[in-house]
């Protein structure tokens, strides 16, 4: 039976040289290592972040998908945002306006969630409201 | 009629109308420093005996050829806060030696001026101090003072130039004024020039339509260059590399293999790192500054955003050492670099494997599905799940 896992927020430091990156990392090991991982990365510090920092983003990427778990950004600095954008790798990670967001985006299409909702509406009676009917065509007065 | 000018290059505030730390008037624009447009402009447009250029800027970041034997005028370099005393003084040497019309402008904005027509209009009307104004009826900080008008012209300069001591006339101009005050100013500079719709010109031979290249800029034929286009004196662009969107690289500028450089203008001596996307910036000094997100990065690392050297022995020293260190580096990466690809054991593995080409990502390989259906409840029909699962 499908379990919601536990999503974990991490703040990144505010830079993100070959130091800071590699001290990040094995802050975060540990959670890498979970089975399924569910992490964000709250990226609202960075100010500065050279190619260490970018490797370090892929390598947790690549770690977190070995493990079949998913790995998401928030509230991207401009700054970090300039560098991800500047080395294509914005568009390999899912990106969030805030946190929040992103926590929530893990439990948007769970099938847990959708086998509990109730059906409001059985197939072929109207929606009120809806000016159309089920088929398409326009309801009579 | 005796005609001169003084050309002030500083701002009103410290930090101000300033890039990477340097004035906007030393910023190359399509291959030449916006003071030497400003330069080359008053002298199209008017019959000027002397111009002096005064500025706190050290000699050495003085744009190459600041003198008066290529006709940029007599520099002089202001003693710390000094700039607008020495201003003065250079007035008053012009008003001993006879001038009768002194042309006064601050860099500041660029604007395309008939500096003839302004000389002409402050005669004729008589006035004794004429400032053009945008029109919007904001001061461009140019102005035409009578010789004879030591005490308002010293007034200006001692304020300045924000405020008169006597009642003065405005010049309207409705003609194209950027007044340089930030990346977005430097680059919208640019994108005009190379649309022609000012009236700047490349410094460089137009290869093709909408393409500028400078002397002994380096090409690669498997990189794309995209009309309208600038490649700066000395600049290298090198394969793959993609230049479009009224892109501009200024003078000594590498472009590395493989990046898309959009919308872009770059400072001299510019190095943009391999297989990047540079877009919607100007660049240099190490720094991007975004246009669209309004935000200055600064790199510390170069093999992303970097600087060559301006002095030219060093850059092909530089060249010389890594080229030597090239194929070593090779040999060493084919003896001791572990194989990408893992040989099948049997046959039937061999011929089941599927070529190279198609070979997925090794991070993508890794996230093949861990997960089997039966964890799947038997009465859900479709689950639509994210991603890799």
């Amino acid at each position: 039976m499908e379990t919601s896992r536990p999503v974990i927020v991490k703040r990144m430091p505010d830079r993100l040289n070959q130091k800071q990156a590699r001290m990040f990392l094995r802050d975060i090991q540990p959670l890498l290592n979970t089975d399924r991982p569910q992490l964000v990365f709250d990226c609202s510090l960075i100010r500065q972040m050279d190619a260490a920092g970018v490797d370090m983003l892929l390598h947790c990427m690549a770690e977190v998908m070995k493990r079949d778990g998913e790995l998401k950004l928030a509230a991207v600095s401009p700054q970090a945002a300039v560098v991800l954008e500047l080395t294509r790798t914005d568009r390999l990670f899912e990106v969030f306006e805030t946190s929040g967001d992103a926590v929530k985006s893990f439990y948007r299409f769970l099938p847990n969630a959708m086998k509990n909702q109730p059906v409001l509406f059985p197939m072929g009676t109207p929606i009120p409201g809806d000016s159309t009917s089920t088929d398409g065509a326009p309801l009579a007065a | 009629m005796d005609v001169r000018a003084i050309v002030v290059l500083g701002a009103p505030e410290e930090s101000y109308e300033t890039i990477a730390g340097e004035p906007y008037a030393f910023a190359d624009v399509l291959g030449a420093p916006v003071v030497y447009r400003v330069l080359d402009r008053l002298k199209a447009t008017t019959d000027i005996n002397a111009i002096t250029v005064v500025t706190e800027a050290p000699p050495s970041t003085w744009p190459v050829g600041a003198n008066p034997a290529n006709g940029r005028g007599t520099w002089l370099q202001a003693a710390g806060d000094q700039l607008w005393r020495t201003a003065e003084q250079a007035f008053e040497d012009y008003v001993q030696n006879g001038a009768d019309q002194i042309v006064v402008i601050r860099v500041g904005a660029y604007a395309e001026l008939d500096f003839g027509d302004v000389i002409q209009y402050h005669t004729q009307q008589r006035h004794n101090v004429t400032s053009v104004v945008d029109s919007k009826n904001e001061p461009l900080d140019i102005y035409v003072i009578s010789g004879s008008r030591r005490n308002d012209a010293a007034y200006l300069f001692r304020h300045r130039l924000r405020q008169f001591r006597a009642k003065y006339e405005r010049y309207p101009f409705d003609g194209y004024a950027n007044r340089l005050t930030s990346p977005h100013d430097l680059r919208h500079m640019a994108i005009e020039g190379l649309m022609q719709r000012i009236q700047i010109k490349p410094e460089g031979t137009e290869i093709k339509p909408g393409v500028w290249v400078g002397r002994g800029a380096q090409i690669h034929r498997r990189s794309r260059v995209l009309s309208p286009a600038y490649i700066g004196a000395g600049c290298r662009v090198r394969a793959a590399s993609v230049i479009t969107r009224c892109s501009s690289l200024e003078h000594h500028t590498v472009v590395d293999c493989g990046t898309v450089v959009e919308n872009v203008s770059t400072l001299p001596f510019t190095y943009l790192g391999a297989g990047l996307d540079v877009t919607h910036s100007v660049v240099g000094r190490s720094r991007v500054w975004n246009l669209k997100r309004n935000v200055e990065v600064e790199f510390a690392d170069a093999r992303l955003i970097g600087e060559a050297s301006a002095n030219a022995p060093l850059r092909a020293l530089g060249s010389l050492l890594s080229l030597a260190s090239f194929f070593p580096a090779q040999f060493l990466r084919g003896l001791f670099a572990p194989s990408h690809r893992e040989c099948p054991a049997s046959l039937p593995g061999a011929i089941s494997t599927p070529a190279a080409a198609l070979e997925a990502p090794a991070a993508l390989k890794a996230a093949a599905p861990a997960v089997d259906a039966g964890e799947f409840p038997a009465n859900l029909v479709v689950a639509r799940r994210y991603g890799n699962e």
